[in-house]
């Protein structure tokens, strides 16, 4: 499914054919074409404002689109409205109902079961998500995560055929936004849910998609798997977006991607250390080249280069990714 | 945060669901249409003037009604700002002695009705500087103030609160006094409160017609009033009332441009204030002055209010015609739910139908809030051509009529204070997360599944907070109750206005005391909706 214009039907949670939507005139999502396969986690990635909550809450129905279409399981649900499209959203902030208590939540989508089958579906999804034995809480009770979990129990029971995760650990502290990553993404790939996850922050989509698909503007300019997307890029907009990378003059024309652990540093030179980011296990130096301009390059462990120190940048070219 | 949840139409929408659609629709708009009736018919009223009417008032009282009306109006409205603005920051930026009581007591005199405390403050003032003295524009004032300075409290405290501590660290951060800090950083920032606050204050003072009697002032309200008892004339009356009208849409428009923008600047910080605390002569001076206001508005009234209660009991004048305090009091509490009921129901059915309708629900929200930019008798008088043009289609069963019935009454009250449940659900619903309903729809949850089990559930301390001001205010009422109750059919107000009317306040003490208690029990379920997150608005 690395190919965008080629949705296939086999398996096919969710496609989305050449989809677009303005907003005042400007073209917030423009001809989009996605596929995502059950089980499929597919991660949705951009810079603010680049469409990628416009395009879940499209898919979702909550906003309208213009052009193209949206196939769920095959079966078009363009003009189906959202309760009727059977799409569970997880949104930024937990949203759940302050009033209801955390198994009337869990419970709120789940219909047509009787009293015991729905208590035994929302027991299962609480464990689910780690939070057996929580039905009498309220959510106010709750911190952050667990409120987090319960909206995404509260999105699974219904079992929906996609999930949509719009930068769901956003509003998180570092410490947790790890952790519960980590569990979503187990809890993704055992409920064999298709899943689309929006987000901003490269690592998170590098780290949990299946498939990567990086937006810009309105449009999906690249879709991969992770290697893909992050050793392949398409054009230096995908380079530079999922890390530091540097573009080296291609032998013929174009130009090379080299990544900070491409290029290599030596003491003495006439580059210099210009900024250095400790990062435990390695370390990452911006050095100013003589001609002005600056590359980041990677070193095991602290390193022994300071803020300042001459030095010399190499480049092991022989297999750089090659793009226009 | 995105607010629109448009969607996308259902191109082909099931048969039942587009009739239940339609159903809402019609509901909707009739509803919508009844309550701007009322409105229209008076604005319409002017279009057919009868000349000689106004040549008699112009020659006679109208030059008088219109200067009293101004002065009291600027006098009064001025003067509760002030008070009003000053105890919130008082209560909410300092601390001293009592400083917790004296914030809840200060709302207590939203329960005394300006006419009550009036003739109170009249028998009081007579018996110092004699009947003809006493009887004047600025104790009518004062007495306004004090009884109406609760609503302009409410919202500038709510305001105030709301700013937290940061936006006045910041100032004083950056160089500025504590007192520069209050008149440059957290007045502005709570002026859209405190217009919201004064255009409650003004409405009050436009509507009034009990506390203006009782000390000779010839208001224009009074006047619409004495023109229909006087003349019979609805017709002489509406156009009279049309002066009102105009004045009322005026003053709307000049808050909603005094308010522009500022609208949305609140819950700027978390960090609550910490208050300054003030010592010796200062905390003396800060307990005593609120203290000094809550007795004028209504230690003595009640006071006095007990002591005559007692002689009218020992005279055996604790009872009207029609019979005792329970009676009147049964009458007033079914007025009242009834009014209360109504308002919340189509309300919040107004609301909730205006949110998934965009533009044209939202006209329809703010058409049918125009009632309460409506002075009292203008409504009464409104509503009565409405309905006796209705007694006679065929829309309304021959024997029944609407004119003069409990249906009419409730229908006036509605069309008067539908505004206080509008607005108190809206600011409620502006609080939910607006992914909480998103959130419900993806669930499959329909539209009215999500009224009922979300939205309304959610913004319970909201309908409190509006039932308990719908109460205070339908319990006070008097022109419209008036105007249009049921023969027979007295409410404490009605009977309190009967009593002193004749000077007779003895036998107005017993009904007074009763709709203070009333008031009371509304303001208690006020104060707790408060603390658990509803919002005063206007």
């Amino acid at each position: 499914m690395t190919d965008q214009n080629a949705p296939d039907t086999g398996g096919c949670a969710l496609s989305v054919e050449g989809v677009s939507v303005s907003f005042g005139g400007r073209r917030v999502v423009d001809n989009v074409a996605l596929s995502v396969r059950d089980g499929e986690v597919l991660t949705l990635v951009g810079p603010s404002g680049c469409g990628k909550s416009t395009l879940t809450r499209l898919i979702a129905g909550l906003t309208a689109h213009e052009a193209g279409r949206v196939l769920l399981g095959g079966r078009d649900v363009s003009g189906v409205p959202v309760e009727e499209r059977r799409i569970g959203v997880v949104f930024q902030e937990p949203a759940l109902f302050g009033h209801l208590r955390v198994a009337d939540n869990v419970g709120f989508g789940v219909r047509g079961l009787s009293r015991t089958e729905r208590a035994a579906r929302v027991a299962e999804m609480l464990d689910v998500v780690g939070l057996a034995g929580f039905e009498r809480r309220h959510p106010h009770e709750l911190s952050g995560g667990e409120q987090q979990r319960v909206a995404l129990a509260r999105t699974l029971a219904p079992r929906p055929g996609v999930i949509l995760l719009d930068e769901p650990f956003a509003n998180l502290d570092e410490v947790l936004r790890e952790g519960l990553r980590r569990e979503v993404a187990g809890i993704l790939r055992a409920s064999g849910t298709a899943a689309v996850l929006v987000t901003h922050d490269r690592s998170e989509a590098l780290s949990l998609g299946d498939t990567v698909a990086v937006m810009r503007e309105g449009r999906i300019v690249q879709c991969g798997t992770p290697a893909q997307v992050y050793g392949e890029p398409v054009d230096r907009f995908v380079a530079s977006f999922m890390d530091d990378a540097a573009f080296v003059p291609a032998p013929g024309g174009g130009h090379l991607v080299a990544r900070p652990h491409h290029i290599g540093l030596q003491h003495g030179g006439a580059d210099r250390i210009e900024r250095t980011e400790f990062l435990g296990a390695r370390t990452r130096h911006a050095v100013r080249r003589a001609d002005g301009s600056v590359v980041v390059a990677e070193v095991d462990g602290p390193g022994s280069f300071r803020i300042g120190d001459h030095c010399t940048v190499s480049v092991d070219a022989s297999h750089l990714h090659r793009i226009d | 945060m995105v607010r629109a949840t448009t969607t996308p139409g259902p191109r082909r929408g099931a048969p039942g669901r587009r009739a239940g659609r339609l159903v809402a629709w019609v509901v909707t708009a009739g509803s919508a249409l009844l309550v701007v009736a009322p409105v229209a018919v008076i604005a319409v009223s002017i279009l057919d003037p009868t000349p000689s009417l106004w040549a008699d008032l112009w020659r006679t009282r109208l030059p008088g009604m219109i200067a009293d009306t101004l002065t009291l109006l600027v006098t009064v409205v001025v003067g509760a700002a002030v008070l009003g603005t000053s105890l919130a920051w008082l209560v909410t930026a300092h601390d001293f002695p009592g400083r917790r009581l004296i914030g809840w007591l200060l709302v207590v005199p939203l329960t005394v009705p300006g006419y009550v405390a009036g003739f109170v403050w009249l028998d009081t003032a007579s018996a110092v500087i004699g009947p003809r003295g006493a009887r004047s524009i600025w104790l009518c004032a004062a007495v306004l103030i004090v009884t109406l300075y609760p609503y302009v409290y409410l919202f500038a405290r709510a305001a105030f609160r709301a700013q937290g501590a940061d936006l006045r660290d910041e100032a004083r951060v950056l160089g500025l006094s504590r007192v520069a800090a209050f008149a440059r950083v957290a007045l502005p920032a709570a002026r859209p409160a405190i217009a919201a606050g004064g255009a409650l204050v003004t409405m009050e003072v436009l509507t009034d017609v009990g506390t203006v009697r009782l000390f000779n002032v010839s208001t224009v309200a009074d006047g619409v009033l004495r023109v229909w008892f006087g003349t019979g004339s609805r017709q002489a009356a509406a156009e009279l009332a049309t002066t009102l009208v105009a004045t009322a849409l005026a003053l709307v428009v000049i808050e909603r441009i005094l308010r522009r923008g500022a609208r949305y600047s609140r819950r700027a910080s978390g960090r609550p204030m910490t208050p300054v605390r003030l010592t010796g002569v200062r905390a003396l001076a800060a307990t005593a002055g609120p203290s000094v206001v809550v007795a004028v508005a209504a230690g003595v009234p009640l006071v006095r209010l007990g002591a005559w209660g007692v002689e009218a009991r020992r005279a055996g004048a604790t009872a009207t015609v029609a019979g005792g305090v329970w009676h009147h009091l049964g009458a007033t509490l079914a007025v009242a739910g009834l009014a209360v009921a109504v308002c919340l129901g189509v309300g919040s059915g107004l609301v909730l139908f205006a949110r998934r309708h965009g533009a044209l629900g939202r006209v329809m929200v703010r058409a049918s809030a125009l009632g309460y930019a409506m002075p009292g008798p203008v409504v009464a008088v409104g509503a009565v051509i409405v309905l006796a043009a209705l007694d006679r289609t065929d829309l309304v069963p021959g024997p029944v009529v609407l004119v003069g019935s409990l249906v009419g009454l409730v229908f006036a009250l509605g069309v008067r204070f539908l505004a206080v449940a509008v607005n108190g659900i809206e600011s409620g619903l502006d609080q939910m997360p607006a992914s909480a309903v998103a959130s419900a729809r993806t669930l499959g949850a329909r539209p009215i599944r999500i009224a009922w089990s979300v939205e309304l559930p959610s913004v319970r301390p909201a309908l409190v907070a509006a039932a308990a001001l719908l109460t205070i205010d339908v319990v006070k009422e008097l022109p419209i109750t008036l105007l249009l109750r049921p023969f027979g059919f007295d409410t404490l107000a009605v009977w309190v206005w009967q009593a002193t009317s004749e000077s007779l306040w003895a036998q107005a003490a017993v009904p007074s005391l009763a709709m203070i208690a009333v008031g009371s029990a509304a303001v208690g379920a006020l104060l707790v909706a408060l603390e658990r997150g509803a919002e005063v608005v206007s």
